[in-house]
């Protein structure tokens, strides 16, 4: 515990230091504090790996500075989380964000450091990024972990541009190839603009991926996006004469291609309506779910042994739960409401699960906001939605000290 | 007959006369509007009166020809919001929101104020303009010119706008959608001024809008700190 009054005290040195530094600089600190439910533990042979508690609390402070000096801009964003699961050992501390931005000249831009690195106009998921494709999948206020890049943009005018993007680290992030390198050409025209992008991992296996969207009228706007590339490598059980029934294979992905398509209508009272369907090519087939599923109900009703190991090994496999088609709306309140709202739902139309996202925030004067996220899904034990986390509320308050 | 084709002649040729008329006198007053410059960076305080109360806010806003940036400075919660525009495309990013998002140009910013309000204005580009009489405002002689939007896809449908005679810039608007309805009106103060090729001009310093429906909600922009520049173009990016 003795990581939270250290940090503290960084925090208020910083805003004490930063009021002789001008408007450049912003400081923020938020404080979540989350509550997620589980299913009954019997009840989920999922839980039978993860093991997590039916009620579950977490606190996290998430303080960030950020700000820039003439040609030079940057974020420093670290983070402090206790969780109930961790019986009372230390708070985990890490930094989530800390890159530095320069312009050496105009049209220029290199950046290097842990971030969070999000594009794409779909709301739900983001295919065209290949860094980040789940970038917004879940309730968007809760935070995804920082992976370490290095980036030059060349900008020659504000409708044309060109990134070379090369991940260097997988930062606080855990799993998944160590290295991607990217490059990246933007398109922006009267009414339309368009993204193309080739990607390729530590292996040389080359991804296309692209963005567009249009701006149909004044209250529409269509997007898309797409990408085609080699399907990471899935471990799915097969039946075999073994000790527990079942062996797990490793398979090597074919290419696939992943593509979302979606629309944001902009009522005159300021609410956005968001509605996207999607194609996930990664995720799993109908026949590799029912064996997933037959496989974990087997080997969760064996006694804990090689059939525990097995299990958790297959929950491990990239693709699960992830299926491959889903349709999704969000409704938003106008951005400019004191009291902003957020509805969304995510409906996996092959195993019938869903997802619903509420969010309201409230602003308390220009220095503090209260928000509220509450999370509840839907679907059966062996559903995308149904096997983990059943709901979940997270609150949050944020003051913006500069 | 040969009367006829003369007095047609006539016709058409003042009517193409009046239109490029109405044409230029526009063209002068976006210049006082940021239209037609080689680019700008300025500063405005938006405050909005409404049910809620009142609510201030202030963005630093560079422009280049129909693309601009717009960033928050105050207040504090608003801090490293910001909206670009290229062209017609619109992102609007705010903490908390994880990634810049499209947006229509219907999607407000505060009050009355509407996405292009924010941006250097360039009426002739997005409108087609015939004049529809004169008019006194405040004493001052002024030319109404009727603008038809070019696209669906700009901010409004449709705009009678009262342009100074003597100093031609725009001194009063009206705002109506499809339907023809009245939605809001504006007017504008010139208390700037720019220098541009050698020559000073006067430039936008306030604009106030008030909607048509309920005249108690009312939003000020207040612009300062403006000059003109060519924005470093890679301050137009997204990703941030």
């Amino acid at each position: 515990m003795r990581t939270w009054p250290l940090l503290a005290a960084l925090v208020l040195a910083a805003s004490a230091e930063a009021e002789g530094v001008g408007d450049d600089l912003s400081i923020r600190s938020e404080l979540q504090v989350e509550r997620a439910q589980t299913q009954s533990w019997a009840d989920s042979p999922f839980n039978r790996v993860s093991q997590l508690h039916d009620d579950q609390w977490s606190a996290e402070w998430l303080p960030e500075l950020d700000g820039h000096f003439e040609q030079i801009e940057g974020a420093v964003k670290p983070r402090l989380l206790d969780e109930t699961e961790a019986g009372g050992a230390d708070p985990d501390l890490w930094l989530n964000e800390c890159w530095v931005r320069i312009r050496p000249c105009d049209g220029l831009s290199l950046q290097g450091g842990r971030e969070v690195l999000l594009w794409g106009p779909a709301m739900f998921w983001n295919p065209s990024n290949p860094f980040y494709p789940e970038n917004n999948r879940a309730n968007p206020y809760v935070e995804l972990a920082g992976r370490d890049f290095i980036r030059a943009r060349w900008q020659p005018s504000p409708a044309v541009s060109l990134s070379v993007i090369s991940e260097i680290g997988r930062g606080h992030d855990i799993g998944g190839a160590a290295r991607r390198d990217a490059i990246r050409l933007d398109w922006a025209g009267e009414s339309a603009s368009a993204a193309v992008l080739a990607s390729a991992d530590r292996t040389g296996a080359v991804g296309w991926s692209g963005w567009t969207q249009w701006t149909a009228n004044s209250a529409l706007v269509i997007y898309g996006e797409a990408a085609v590339s080699m399907r990471p490598p899935v471990t799915l059980p097969e039946t075999s004469a073994g000790q527990t029934g079942w062996q797990l294979e490793n398979q090597n992905g074919d290419r696939t291609l992943k593509s979302i398509a979606g629309s944001a209508y902009t009522f005159s009272n300021g609410w956005t309506l968001n509605l996207e369907a999607w194609r996930d090519g990664d995720g799993l087939s109908k026949g590799e779910a029912r064996r997933v599923e037959q496989a974990t109900d087997f080997l969760s009703a064996q006694p804990a042994g090689p059939a525990c190991a097995q299990l958790g090994a297959l929950l491990d496999s990239a693709p699960v739960p992830y299926r491959r088609d889903y349709s999704g709306f969000q409704l938003m309140s106008a951005s400019d409401a004191k009291t902003g709202w957020l509805l969304r739902y995510t409906f996996n139309l092959d195993d019938g699960s869903g997802e619903a996202v509420a969010l309201i925030k409230r602003d308390l004067g220009d220095r503090v906001q209260v928000w509220v996220s509450l999370t509840e899904r839907e679907g059966s034990r062996a559903a995308e939605f149904g096997r983990w986390v059943r709901s979940s509320s997270l609150l949050g308050l944020t003051w913006f000290i500069r | 007959m040969k009367h006829v084709l003369i007095l047609l002649c006539l016709v058409l040729g003042t009517a193409a006369h009046a239109a490029t008329d109405a044409q230029a006198l526009l063209a002068e007053s976006d210049r006082a509007r940021g239209g037609h410059l080689p680019g700008l960076s300025w500063t405005i305080q938006i405050s909005s009166v409404d049910g809620d109360g009142q609510t201030v806010q202030t963005m630093a806003v560079i422009a280049q020809d129909a693309d601009s940036r717009a960033d928050y400075t105050a207040p504090a919660k608003l801090k490293g919001q910001f909206v670009v525009m290229l062209g017609r495309n619109m992102w609007f990013a705010r903490w908390g929101l994880q990634k810049p998002v499209p947006i229509s140009p219907r999607q407000r910013l505060i009050g009355q104020a509407a996405n292009g309000d924010i941006a250097a204005t360039n009426y002739l580009d997005d409108y087609n303009a015939s004049l529809a009489g004169e008019d006194t405002v405040d004493g001052e002689q002024c030319v109404i010119l009727q603008l038809v939007a070019k696209t669906k896809s700009v901010t409004y449908d449709r705009i009678r706008y009262w342009v100074s005679s003597t100093r031609k810039v725009g001194v009063k608007a009206e705002f109506f959608t499809v339907s023809g309805r009245l939605f809001k009106s504006a007017r504008f103060e010139y208390g700037n001024t720019i220098g541009h090729e050698g020559r000073t001009y006067p430039f936008i310093s306030r604009m106030q809008i008030v909607d048509a429906i309920n005249a108690q909600n009312r939003t000020t922009m207040d612009y300062s700190r403006v000059a003109v520049c060519r924005p470093d173009p890679s301050r137009f990016e997204l990703v941030q």
